[in-house]
């Protein structure tokens, strides 16, 4: 009688697909491939944003509700609010999209809701917006507006790809809210009386996305879900643990609560983080300060998720003005608010 | 720019021995205008171009000129005021909308998206950043005095103003814009945009102690647009009508009584 390995493919065999022979691309599930025709939205850390410019250069649809007027162009604008579908920038722990997701749906109203500083009204989930309200009554406008075109990009959407960031968040004592950064590193300020740390669990990552799948679906029916977990570690942790040991739960929670794609034929699991930090990768996937990941890693995710969709590296490489890589690596470099968090320690 | 070349720019017009003297960009002109108000009982000039068909000054030397004159006296500044007309009287695409509380909602919904205030603040950055330069260096040297600019005019006003401009029939030819309503950017919005320079002039002004005189309410009509009796046949300027009430204005805010 054959033991259950003997049949087994040459990738369920580490000395046959990773030792050697290892091809990102053969890790991808064939469910988590796109197809020419879906409309793309895009949320997550900052590592999610690298998708942007290698989904517009596919040709698959790439939504984008809230992008900047073209007559003020010339502005900048940073921490990424233009990089994602809506503007809601940095979505770092899946608490906070499904908190997104109830807030346009109108079925979750913040107390803390907003922060006046200096005559400005402080948005507290986009606190790095550079032209925040100036005053209660635009900050309304601009947030309804805002939520507006969040619920509509979830219902236009084919596919979204969500990449999991981080466990560790700080919230609202009031009523759980969780902001994408500590309060008082971009804006606002800390308040132990106001906020408190909250690590997530496995099974408060699960339940998360669970309930991110039905809220989504309840909308938008024929949706799929891709989950990534990104491969940028912590900037900094708020537990008593070291940033590598902080790290290594963070990622591995958010890997072993995407592993709940499983449980549905309309989600799948995109392996980015193994790409870049498995023991096959490459020493120059990580940049010299062992965080930020470099354009050959980002190359080698992107070509593995458009390996069925775009002829690589013609699409890519063959361009006039700024290349989708260049592109890519000035987003992730940019367009990170969690690091303002080392930038006030 | 040798003195004497620039005296043959610039020119004081007015009383020759002024207690104010006002300066600035285009709408400094319906102040000038009132100059010649039989009614005036106030000692006032102007300084501006000494050819009239050169338009508005801008030019450093202008501003030595008008910081010169107004040495010792009430500099009155008049600063631009139509930057939002030069960017934006224009739909651009895709349009939008801003909020101001002086404007309804209501008002404004047939316009696109909202953008924040903040975000045409910092577009007019460079011009504010000017602005308050300017009356700084004026304040070494006079009182100064900030006046408002007149409000934008209502759109059927705005319409047959603009077939006879040749710089904004000149520019909706490059944009490719028939001159007709649904060109033009919203009166509200207009507004909103105007109500935000008012603002931001105000806090500037304060910002660095000199004296800001808004535009009266009555100048405006019951929506909030510069009042026909105020108005220059063109699309954005005020009269001499305006001049004086301006003129009147400052003079009461000088005695404190505003």
């Amino acid at each position: 009688m054959k033991h259950p390995y003997e049949d087994q493919p040459p990738q369920a065999f580490w000395s046959r697909s990773v030792a050697s022979n290892f091809d990102p691309a053969d890790v991808v599930e064939s469910s988590a491939h796109l197809v020419q025709t879906d409309r793309v939205l895009t949320a997550g850390s900052c590592f999610a944003s690298n998708l942007v410019p290698w989904l517009r250069s596919s040709g698959i649809e790439y939504l984008s509700a809230e992008q900047s007027n073209p007559a003020f162009s010339h502005l900048p604008n940073y921490l990424g609010y233009d990089s994602f579908s809506a503007a809601y920038g940095n979505i770092y722990t899946a608490r906070h999209l499904l908190q997104l997701l109830q807030r346009a749906l109108g079925t979750f109203h913040p107390i803390e809701d907003r922060w006046h500083i200096d005559g400005l009204v402080i948005d507290p989930f986009r606190p790095g917006l550079r032209h925040p309200a100036s005053s209660d009554r635009e900050f309304d406008l601009l947030t309804e507006q805002h939520l507006t075109a969040v619920k509509q990009v979830f219902e236009d959407a084919t596919v979204v790809v969500f990449t999991l960031g981080l466990t560790e968040a700080w919230e609202s004592k009031a009523d759980g809210a969780v902001f994408p950064v500590c309060p008082g590193t971009v804006a606002g300020q800390f308040d132990e009386e106001r906020h408190q740390f909250h690590n997530f669990t496995v099974d408060d990552v699960r339940q998360d996305l669970i309930q991110i799948f039905e809220l989504v679906r309840s909308i938008n029916p024929q949706v799929r879900f891709i989950l990534t977990v990104s491969p940028v570690p912590l900037v900094a942790t708020a537990t008593n643990k070291h940033v590598l040991v902080a790290t290594t739960y963070s990622k591995a929670v958010l890997r072993a609560a995407a592993a709940v794609c499983d449980d549905y034929d309309f989600t799948s699991y995109f392996p980015a983080f193994e790409i870049v930090s498995g023991p096959q990768a490459p020493a120059d996937y990580y940049a010299e300060n062992k965080r930020e990941v470099t354009d050959p890693a980002i190359e080698a995710v992107m070509s593995a998720l458009f390996s069925d969709v775009v002829r690589l590296p013609e699409k890519h490489v063959n361009s006039d003005d700024q290349s989708s890589v260049e592109l890519s690596s000035l987003l992730a470099k940019a367009e990170c608010d969690e690091v303002m968090v080392e930038g006030r320690s | 720019m040798p003195d004497d070349v620039a005296e043959q720019r610039w020119k004081l017009y007015g009383d020759s021995q002024p207690s104010m003297v006002a300066g600035g960009h285009s709408h400094v002109v319906s102040l000038l205008s009132a100059l010649d108000d039989p009614r005036r009982g106030y000692s006032a000039a102007v300084a501006y171009s000494a050819n009239l068909g050169d338009g508005v000054p801008n030019d450093p030397s202008y501003w030595e000129f008008f910081r010169e004159q107004a040495a010792g006296k009430v500099a009155v500044v008049v600063w631009n005021g139509n930057q939002h007309q030069d960017a934006f009287l224009l739909r651009p695409t895709p349009p939008f909308r801003v909020f101001h509380q002086a404007v309804t909602e209501e008002q404004a919904a047939s316009d696109g998206v909202w953008i924040p205030s903040s975000l045409l603040r910092e577009y007019w950055d460079g011009t504010f950043s000017e602005f308050s330069t300017l009356v700084s260096n004026l304040k070494e040297r006079s009182k100064v005095v900030v006046v408002g600019t007149p409000q934008p005019k209502p759109l059927e006003f705005v319409l047959g103003a603009l077939a006879r401009d040749p710089y904004f029939v000149d520019r909706a030819r490059d944009l490719n814009l028939p001159i007709q309503a649904s060109s033009i950017t919203s009166g509200a919005t207009r507004l909103a945009m105007w109500h935000v320079i008012q603002d931001e002039m105000r806090r500037r002004t304060l910002d660095v102690g000199a004296i800001f005189v808004a535009v009266p309410s009555v100048a405006a009509d019951s929506r909030g647009y510069l009042a026909s009796k105020f108005s220059n046949p063109d699309v954005t300027h005020a009269n001499a009508e305006f001049g004086t009430l301006m003129w009147e204005t400052v003079q009461q805010a000088l005695a404190g009584g505003l």
